[in-house]
């Protein structure tokens, strides 16, 4: 089910004197069950990235591609695109609207024809898989949720479809660290069940732990594309671009600066403590 | 919260006069917007509603001139009588909201809303005829293009109006009208 | 959609933009009073090259100036058809149940077209040369005298800013709220009358939902810092009229009187 981009623009207000470029010719492939994160600062195209594969915009020149159909062709079917890829906004909390949770998380599977039956159990699953109670929750007006438990509702409304891709904008904003791991963990496991997860974040650390390939995007331009290894733990480009290092990479750094041999490709919480055991139990000290 | 302070209502209405140039546009995907569901309407007549007349008064002005300002919808030439229909539709709705209390919130909603689109829709036609002919508008005319053309309009924002009011009394933003004295 | 459009003003630093927005203001008012009383071909003439003459002086293409204008030409087209076939003059070309196109209907026709077409060029000219802000300030200022009938005037001018100040914001958080929706499948429109409420509510609610919020923020954050919608004596710098600001208003003045009173 791969994505593919290629050689994409876009440019708001194009013809204005307020014309502004987004994307410089941009091209990427997302295979299916990939874990891919996308860092940049704020402005350099990452959410306009986003929001073209997800047919949200028109490119102003180049292609998305889905399964090898141009996504922005005349005659392509919209609602096979919006039963494939589900996307999850910043503060997704605001999109809710309906009289109760239910409803909501069921708002999303109007277009898929599924029966009465069908829907509910989806709804089951979307809701108990964020971990609602559903019998509970089902009734409840979403406006009187908590600020997570409506991030919660709000994502049920999206996994509800089934998609076969993901893509989060910065899910993790906003959230305490037990809401940020429990949110990274859902991504996780949905990814080893299958799903391509897409995720925008400028947090390093979750993208550590979970990514398996970085795309890096600069002033609209994609100028780096590779393995999460490898990209997160280039300290000195990360520091360059100014880019989120995660806190595994940072202390393995600071002992490498003090002469102990951790090694240059650790990034995540796991790896560290099992190398700094085994230095240990190694008996190398210093 | 019984009721809110001035300056929580002023501050609602200066965020309706601001909805009231960015609905329009966050409408303008869907076909026909504009005559069908007349998005400037929706948020003078809540205005006026939760609010108070002088509020709604204020915003129905406001909102359609800065539209203008902004967008350039609604173009210039129509602007005066709109702003004077609308107006019309947010004073009459405070006014109602003041005045009828049936102790049910959506009978309260739709007589208020009722009566203040009839209302806004005579003065406004009244408006038009002086500007527009000079006197020469016959009733019939008028009659007809105003109220069959808005008529899935009026539909449309009895259903959809109380739905926001309930949403946001249920969100805690605004005061229930009538609170459960047992909780 | 995705671009808020910054409204109609182009920035610009020609005369007319740096006038004060309340010379402005005035001005246009006493300009659109000079154009309604007006009823000789050469006070039309005036008319026309004095806006020509204030266009050449802000720096405006006369594209951007008469742009607003010239897209309302089919209501002029109506207005004209209108006033030839219905207005009432002495020997009408021919007649036929209720109209009667006439040389005179159509001459009416004309001055209505003419005049609302100076009007909507000069007002356009107005928004393009003169910043929102600046607009309030001075519609502000010159309702004050209003005060004195319990008008008030300063709350009106702290609403109607901080709603300008809103638009950007409910603009984004309307177009993310209309993209989340739609990528849930979402079309907003039904061709039954009965749905059409309900298909519309994934996107009025959230945008209503939203803007509240902020406004229920906002006002909490005014009322912790002590306001209270009473009105507090403010030493707010008020802009000083400037030579130039006099001139253009005597002169504008003048010349209105004249037009007024001789043509």
């Amino acid at each position: 089910m791969p994505i593919e981009v290629n050689s994409v623009s876009y440019v708001y207000a194009k013809g204005t004197p307020f014309e502004t470029s987004a994307l410089r010719n941009v091209s990427l492939t997302v295979e299916n069950g990939e874990f891919v994160g996308i860092m940049g600062h704020t402005g350099c195209g990452k959410s306009t990235l986003i929001q073209l594969i997800d047919g949200l915009m028109r490119p102003t020149e180049g292609k998305i591609l889905l399964d090898g159909e141009d996504i922005n062709s005349k005659g392509y079917d919209r609602y096979k695109l919006r039963r494939k890829l589900g996307i999850v906004f910043q503060y997704p909390e605001y999109q809710l609207f309906e009289t109760t949770v239910e409803r909501d998380v069921a708002f999303g599977l109007k277009h898929l024809g599924l029966s009465k039956a069908e829907v509910t159990d989806r709804a089951r699953w979307a809701l108990e898989t964020v971990g609602f109670d559903f019998g509970k929750v089902r009734g409840l007006s979403p406006m009187g949720l908590s600020g997570g438990e409506k991030r919660r509702a709000a994502i049920a409304g999206v996994l509800a479809v089934k998609p076969e891709v993901l893509i989060f904008d910065e899910p993790v904003a906003g959230l305490d660290p037990l809401g940020r791991d429990a949110l990274m963990e859902l991504t996780y496991d949905l990814n080893a069940a299958g799903t391509t997860i897409i995720m925008v974040s400028h947090n390093a650390d979750a993208l550590a732990e979970y990514a398996g390939r970085i795309i890096v995007l600069e002033n609209g331009e994609l100028i780096e594309d590779g393995a999460a290894r490898q990209i997160l733990s280039d300290v000195r480009k990360l520091r360059e671009k100014q880019l989120g290092i995660s806190q595994p990479t940072l202390i393995a750094e600071m002992m490498r600066e003090r002469g102990v041999d951790i090694g240059h490709d650790v990034i995540r919480y796991n790896e560290l403590i099992s190398r700094v055991v085994l230095l240990v139990n190694g008996g190398v000290q210093k | 919260m019984a009721t809110m302070t001035t300056v929580k209502k002023s501050i609602i209405t200066a965020v309706c006069i601001a909805l009231c140039v960015v609905l329009p546009m966050a409408f303008h995907a869907i076909p026909n917007a504009g005559s069908v569901y007349c998005p400037m309407h929706i948020p003078v007549l809540l205005c006026g509603l939760i609010c108070g007349p002088q509020y709604g008064l204020l915003c129905g002005l406001a909102g359609p001139a800065l539209s203008t300002l902004f967008t350039g919808m609604p173009p210039v030439a129509y602007l005066p009588p709109m702003m004077i229909e609308i107006a019309v539709y947010g004073t009459l709705c405070g006014l109602m909201m003041k005045v009828v209390h049936t102790k049910n919130l959506y009978a309260d909603l739709y007589v208020s809303l009722i009566i203040a689109m009839l209302g806004g829709r005579i003065v406004g036609g009244l408006a038009k005829a002086l500007i527009f002919a000079g006197g020469e508008y016959s009733m019939a005319t008028w009659a007809t293009g105003y109220f069959v053309t808005s008529l899935p309009g009026i539909i449309v924002h009895l259903v959809l109006i109380p739905s926001i009011v309930v949403a946001l009394m249920r969100a805690m933003l605004i005061p229930e009208r009538y609170p459960k004295v047992d909780s | 959609m995705s671009r808020l459009p910054t409204g109609t003003f182009i920035p610009g630093s020609s005369p007319v933009h740096r006038l004060d927005a309340r010379v402005k203001l005035l001005s246009l008012i006493a300009l659109l009073i000079a154009i309604v009383s007006v009823d000789t071909l050469i006070g039309y003439a005036v008319i026309a090259a004095i806006t020509v003459f204030v266009i050449g002086l802000s720096g405006l293409t006369l594209k951007t100036a008469v742009g607003s204008a010239y897209r309302m030409y089919l209501f002029f087209i109506l207005v004209l058809l209108m006033n030839t076939c219905f207005f009432s003059a002495e020997d009408p070309w021919f007649s036929f149940w209720l109209i009667h196109p006439s040389h005179g209907g159509m001459v009416q026709g004309l001055i209505v077209v003419f005049r609302v077409f100076m009007v909507l060029v000069l007002s356009n000219i107005l928004t393009c040369t003169t910043q929102p802000m600046e607009m309030t300030n001075a519609l502000e200022s010159l309702m004050s005298p209003l005060r004195f009938v319990k008008i008030p005037t300063d709350q009106i001018a702290i609403i109607i800013s901080v709603a300008i100040q809103f638009i950007p914001t409910l603009f984004e958080e309307a177009d993310m709220i209309r993209k989340a929706q739609t990528a849930r499948g979402a079309t907003f429109d039904s061709p039954k009358l009965s749905e059409k409420a309900a298909a519309v509510m994934p996107l009025a609610i959230p945008i209503f939902l939203g803007a509240f919020k902020r406004a229920d923020e906002l006002s909490l954050a005014m009322e912790a810092r002590g306001y209270t919608g009473v009105r507090i004596h403010t030493n707010r710098k008020k802009a000083c009229l400037r030579f130039g600001d006099y001139a253009a208003m005597v002169s504008v003045l003048a010349v209105c009187i004249l037009l007024t009173a001789f043509l």
